[in-house]
């Protein structure tokens, strides 16, 4: 007996392979948030373990609870009656997003960044970054100096000059 | 499943071991304040932070749609709309430190427009450009007698990537066009 074969697609499980050798299964109508492996499910070599090198198991986890949440609760793809409960449901979204990257911790993120990257999952890397702004944006030149392991390579005077031409950015 | 989630090859990162082009994708997105103040962090941030492919990255992911008032003789407001959209609580609205000495302000004609992150403000015998996240600013100087003016216009034009300020002269078929690219007027006939 056959089957539809759009349903058989949406219920199909991908195995994914952490860099730790963790396997994680995940449907295909959740995996497709990742650009990566959205292209190998159209190119139809999703068959098997895929091995992801860059993203070790914790991260992995993460992302996969990222991805579940965002296929959940597909705020565009619904057909919402009311405009308010939409807002709503956007800012309810907003809300889970910031409390996800909130709860990590520095290494997390960094390892998520790197992972969201190599999966390409627009949004959540989007998500991971705007962290990572929030914690640089406030910092003071000598400590970025630190935190980029970034050795300045002005001479007094030069850095002098662009200061001062920058001067309302220090105040 | 707590257990899971201790690592278990993990090593400390820290930000300068992301990889350069995410350092600069983070660099993109933070405010112009802090970008200022970073260009003395070295050289290769002073590049990189001026490089004009990164200012317009810069502008595309940071531009918000603001609403700029003119509020009196010498003020600037600007409104950020897109706050008033996502949390009616907060309103972001923000006095542009910009102050015109000496403006004789024309209350029956007062102008001003806003492009792609420029901000135009006419008096009667220049224009001021400005740039409300950078705040630099620019001044140009009419040509010929600003009374015979009917009416301005100005605009980003994105497939020439230039600024544009339009005047239409009142009396000639005129029109004169500044280009911030060339700053240079230009003078041409309509019909």
């Amino acid at each position: 007996m056959s089957t539809p074969s759009s349903s058989v697609f949406s219920y199909r499980v991908l195995k994914l392979k952490s860099s730790d050798g963790e396997i994680f299964e995940v449907k295909q109508t959740v995996a497709v948030q990742s650009g990566v492996l959205k292209q190998m499910m159209e190119d139809g070599c999703t068959e098997g373990e895929i091995p992801l090198n860059n993203v070790d198991s914790p991260t992995l986890a993460k992302i996969i609870e990222w991805c579940n949440k965002h296929h959940d609760d597909d705020v565009e793809g619904r057909v919402l009656s009311q405009e308010k409960e939409k807002e709503k449901e956007k800012a309810d979204m907003k809300r889970w997003e910031s409390e996800f990257i909130d709860a990590l911790n520095r290494d997390e993120l960094y390892f998520l960044l790197i992972g969201s990257n190599y999966m390409n999952i627009k949004e959540l890397l989007d998500c991971a970054a705007q962290k990572v702004a929030g914690m640089v944006k406030g910092k003071t030149p000598e400590a970025i100096r630190e935190m980029f392991n970034i050795q300045s390579d002005f001479t007094e005077e030069e850095e002098k000059a662009i200061r001062k031409e920058n001067q309302w950015a220090f105040n | 499943m707590e257990f899971l989630r201790k690592p278990l090859h993990v090593q400390s990162l820290a930000v300068a071991d992301l990889p350069p082009e995410m350092i600069v994708s983070i660099l993109s997105i933070l405010p112009v304040k802090s970008l200022c103040r970073f260009k003395c962090v070295s050289k290769s941030w002073l590049a990189l932070i001026s490089d004009s492919r990164f200012v317009k990255m810069h502008l595309t992911k940071t531009q918000r749609e603001n609403l700029f008032i003119d509020a009196d003789n010498r003020s600037f407001y600007s409104v950020d709309l897109e706050s008033i959209t996502y949390d009616v609580d907060k309103v972001d609205t923000v006095k542009l430190d910009f102050d015109i000495e000496g403006r004789k302000w024309n209350p029956r004609k007062p102008w001003i427009s806003y492009s792609n992150g420029l901000l135009c403000i006419v008096l009667e015998k220049c224009f001021w450009l400005y740039n409300p996240s950078t705040r630099e600013r620019k001044q140009v100087k009419f040509q010929g007698d600003p009374k015979f003016c009917l009416g301005f216009g100005f605009s980003y034009i994105d497939s020439i990537d230039d600024y544009k300020f339009v005047r239409l002269h009142h009396l000639e078929k005129i029109v004169e066009i500044y280009s911030l690219r060339k700053n240079s007027w230009k003078s041409i006939e309509h019909n």
